[in-house]
């Protein structure tokens, strides 16, 4: 427990300079740092109120599941792989909520995703985890490139990639042509990863990770990431009667839907899944409707729904541990085994129910007037409504018929539990859940700690003005009061019949997908069956084809520029400049390439390859690049040994060519000699840009301290090309290492 | 064939010798590289060029003998501190890969200028002396 004990400092800590920038409001900090500046890349970072009540979300939520990730994996052989992973993606995430650069939050949304990814299919031998986590990462990933090129069509337009310039545009973006393309794009990448309608499915199916995982990523931050980048958008791009009809119709559908197939839902983990979809439309839906009222709704259910979900997600864990089974018609009776968990659930659950007095019941309240008013009424009510219902109901099923109900039904096939052993755990099981539903009753009892702090400055990032805000746990008999009542009778009256009527709408809803998952598969399957038939035409398995396919390609495209210009034009400064040394040089090498072609033996071939070398390194000698010329004997030298090396390995593999393939190889290296050689003539001719050498050799002493040129383009200038290119290096020595091994591997098993 | 591929006594006598010369002339071009012909990549060049001396004369297995590390160790390594140079520009001076420069005085040698791409030099120094070292592993691998 320790372990985890001291890895849960970093979000402690991280959560402690958050909540100390909360207390400094209303300054909004900036921190950036160039990283691409050319691209309009940069780490820009941007802490306002709407950023920082993610960011303390995502680290105060983080360090309860550090510390509950340690006692459910407790022992796990690869706990610290899985704190690595937990770690990866909280970072990512802070850097999605604070990024002020569109292109930093986008690295940092793709980060989020790989993470998840690794995080789903963490039990990676289950078939199941695996999918699951493709699945999300498609989705998701299909969504983060419309996403980016949502960004770069927006960045395009509108001359900055800084969020916090874009908010200085006012109506200039939206008034834009481009308007509606890029808006689609960006809603795209916010609808996949916040899993609404059509993109749902792959939520329910990411609960294949382990509950940690679920507690934290699936219902309490990163779906949330999507929810976060649509209210950061809201004042530069909402607004619009197509901004807010998207929003309002997508998020009312995923609330139906969700709402609809929870109820048919056998396994605690779906059930809180297909909750987590329904408050994740609602939120949606919230800000679709774009009024403050509505604005100050979404901002209390964010909150509100970070605290309880997670607490529950952590409750249905413990369960899971302790009796291994989250199978509803086994469990029951739970609260006498574990009373500290059946507390947590008491609570958590009149927060998830949305009863007073919580913060999700002002939330609620907040919302259904915001409902009432909107330009979208009857849609936006009937799904809060039937939302609300599906909480209060799931509430009752999850917390009355799992801790208090029925008698506990494990069989004995199920993995050998007694029912003795089931106890509450350590303090690390129930710490979280019971912290989160606590501070979830503090705010609804004292919402003014939370609004005069945080929601009412938050209203700034979205309306671009302060709002007042009173949010109050009695609000007078209004027509919320009434509806909400209606919502409670009408949950109640639901689960005393549960058995009967309602085994017939689960049957049907559980069943019923509405295609998008299926659809996905079918695509899904569809890569297996053709991409073999595609690629069996340019890959044959041999290297030398492959190699012989880019240089042809090569060809093509050099050749392509070079199309109706006189190439064999040659400047008569040629001539006249010609030397004795160059032209005597020249012939040598003539003379050994010609060698190279025409010896039988291999190794004399070898040697002359190795003079043309050499003598090209005369060359850099001649006109004053010794680096270059040391450079190159160098690699002469080595590309001998290797190649030596290469052809002792292979001296038992014969490899014979076909005729044809002889004379292609023939064909490609003539063309590719004669290319570069016409290249070299056009050079002349358009001599290259004189500034950028003299940019070089000015600057070079003066702002890179070096007198070598060469030597600080490669590891100053010009660094970025340098670590491109030893990385590719290392990437091709992997290649070659696992060829060569791969071959060896196959003779030992033959 | 035998393990030892150029079963020559020459080589084998000279090789030994070698080794440690081209060591102190690799070192000499890295360390001048900044101001005169020289620098990381030609250095990691040499330096694997040392060691094929030593495969060469006295076989695979005393090249392991020297050589020691596991295969990617030096390849990891050197794109680490390359990267790492990078990153700590872009702490410092704002940009990544921007050059940090640290000046001190070490008493009987003079001044010493110290930066961050002399880090990245040798992080190239390192890639290309660990991929050179592995291919020649790797081919000489006996089956």
């Amino acid at each position: 427990m320790l372990g985890p004990a001291f890895l849960s400092l970093l979000p402690l800590g991280l959560f402690a300079f958050f909540f100390q920038k909360v207390m400094a409001a209303p300054a909004v900090s900036y921190f950036v740092w160039e990283w691409a500046p050319q691209f309009g890349l940069n780490l820009s970072f941007r802490l306002d109120a709407l950023s920082l009540m993610m960011a303390c979300l995502i680290t105060g939520i983080g360090f309860f599941i550090y510390l509950y990730a340690g006692a459910y994996l407790k022992g796990h052989a690869y706990l610290n792989r899985f704190y690595g992973f937990l770690t990866m993606f909280m970072l990512a995430m802070l850097g999605v909520v604070l990024s002020d650069n569109l292109l930093g939050l986008f690295v940092f949304w793709e980060l989020t995703s790989i993470s998840s990814y690794l995080l789903i299919g963490f039990n990676h031998q289950s078939q199941k985890s695996r999918d699951a986590a493709l699945m999300a990462l498609l989705t998701t990933g299909i969504g983060g490139l419309a996403m980016f090129a949502g960004f770069l069509i927006l960045g395009h337009q509108a001359g900055t990639f800084e969020i916090s310039q874009l908010l200085l545009m006012g109506d200039s973006l939206t008034n834009a042509t481009l308007y509606p393309l890029f808006t689609v794009l960006i809603l795209l990448g916010a609808f996949t990863k916040s899993a609404q309608f059509p993109f749902h499915y792959w939520l329910p199916n990411a609960m294949a990770g382990p509950t940690p995982v679920s507690a934290y990523l699936h219902s309490a931050t990163m779906v949330k990431a999507g929810i976060f980048l649509m209210a950061r958008m809201t004042p530069i791009l909402g607004g619009t009667p197509l901004w807010n009809t998207l929003l309002t119709v997508a998020g009312s559908i995923t609330v139906l839907l969700a709402a609809w197939m929870s109820f048919g839902q056998k396994d605690i983990k779906g059930i809180l899944a297909y909750t987590t979809l329904a408050a994740l439309g609602s939120m949606t839906l919230l800000l679709g409707l774009g009024t403050p009222k509505a604005f100050e709704a979404f901002l209390l259910f964010l909150f509100a729904h970070a605290l309880y979900k997670a607490s529950f997600f952590m409750i249905a864990g413990t369960v899971d541990h302790e009796t291994g089974t989250r199978d509803l018609s086994k469990l029951g009776k739970l609260s006498a085994a574990m009373p500290k968990s059946a507390w947590a659930a008491v609570f958590a659950g009149i927060a998830f129910a949305g009863f007073p007095p919580t913060l999700s019941f002002i939330s609620k309240e907040t919302a259904l007037e915001a409902a009432l008013h909107s330009p979208f009424p009857v849609l936006s009510l009937s799904a809060l409504v039937l939302g609300s219902i599906a909480f209060v109901y799931l509430t009752l099923v999850l917390v009355h018929s799992v801790f208090f109900g029925r008698a506990l039904n494990v069989t004995p096939s199920d993995q050998s539990v007694r029912k003795e052993s089931i106890h509450d755990g350590g303090w690390g099981f129930y710490i979280g859940p019971c912290c989160l539903a606590f501070l979830g009753i503090l705010f609804g009892l004292a919402p003014g700690l939370l609004n005069h702090s945080l929601l009412e400055w938050a209203s700034v990032s979205l309306l671009g003005y302060r709002d007042a805000y009173h949010p109050a746990l009695w609000h007078g008999f209004g027509a919320p009061l009434f509806i909400t009542i209606g919502v409670i009778a009408a949950a109640f009256i639901l689960y005393t019949k549960r058995d009967s009527s309602l085994e017939k709408i689960s049957s049907i809803s559980s069943n019923w997908n509405y295609g998008v998952e299926d659809l996905y598969k079918y695509k899904i399957s569809l890569i297996p069956k053709w991409s073999p038939k595609i690629f069996a035409i340019f890959q044959s398995g041999y290297l030398r084809k492959y190699i012989a396919h880019i240089l042809l390609f090569t060809i093509i495209m050099l050749s392509w520029p070079l199309w109706g210009t006189d190439v064999f034009e040659i400047p008569k400064k040629f001539w006249n400049d010609l030397r004795f040394e160059e032209a005597a040089l020249c012939l040598a090498l003539v003379f050994a390439s010609t060698i190279t072609l025409l010896s039988r033996k291999t190794f004399v071939a070898l040697a002359s390859t190795g003079v043309v070398g050499l003598g090209v390194a005369a060359f850099y000698v001649l006109y004053g690049a010794p680096d270059l010329a040391i450079t190159q004997v160098l690699v002469e030298a080595l590309s001998l040994i290797l190649v030596i090396l290469v052809l002792f390995h292979f001296r038992r593999v014969s490899i014979k060519h076909t005729r044809p393939f002889h004379y292609y190889s023939l064909i490609l290296s003539v063309g590719m000699g004669s290319l570069f050689g016409i290249a070299i003539l056009l050079s002349l001719r358009n001599p290259f840009f004189e500034r950028i050498s003299g940019f070089f050799s000015e600057n070079s002493l003066l702002l890179a301290k070096g007198r070598n040129v060469v030597n600080v383009i490669l590891v100053d200038f010009r660094a970025w090309d340098t670590m491109g290119e030893i990385a590719v290096l290392a990437l091709a020595s992997t290649g070659v290492y696992a060829l060569i091994r791969w071959r060896k591997d196959e003779a030992d098993n033959a | 064939m035998k393990p030892t591929m150029l079963d020559s006594l020459f080589f084998r006598s000279v090789g030994r010798f070698l080794f440690p010369a081209i060591w102190i002339f690799s070192t000499f071009l890295f360390l001048r590289g900044h101001n005169a012909p020289g620098g990381g990549f030609i250095a990691g060049l040499l330096a694997a060029v040392s060691f094929a001396v030593i495969a060469l004369s006295a076989g695979r297995p005393a090249l392991i003998r020297v050589y020691r590390l596991k295969s990617f160790t030096l390849v990891r390594w050197g794109l680490l501190i390359a990267l790492t140079s990078g990153f700590i520009g872009a702490i410092w001076s704002n940009a990544f890969f921007k050059g940090v420069w640290g000046h001190f005085y070490i008493p009987v040698f003079g001044e010493l200028h110290i930066g961050t791409p002399v880090m990245f030099d040798l992080g190239v120094f390192l890639v290309v002396l660990g991929i050179g070292v592995n291919f020649i592993l790797v081919l000489m691998e006996e089956d």
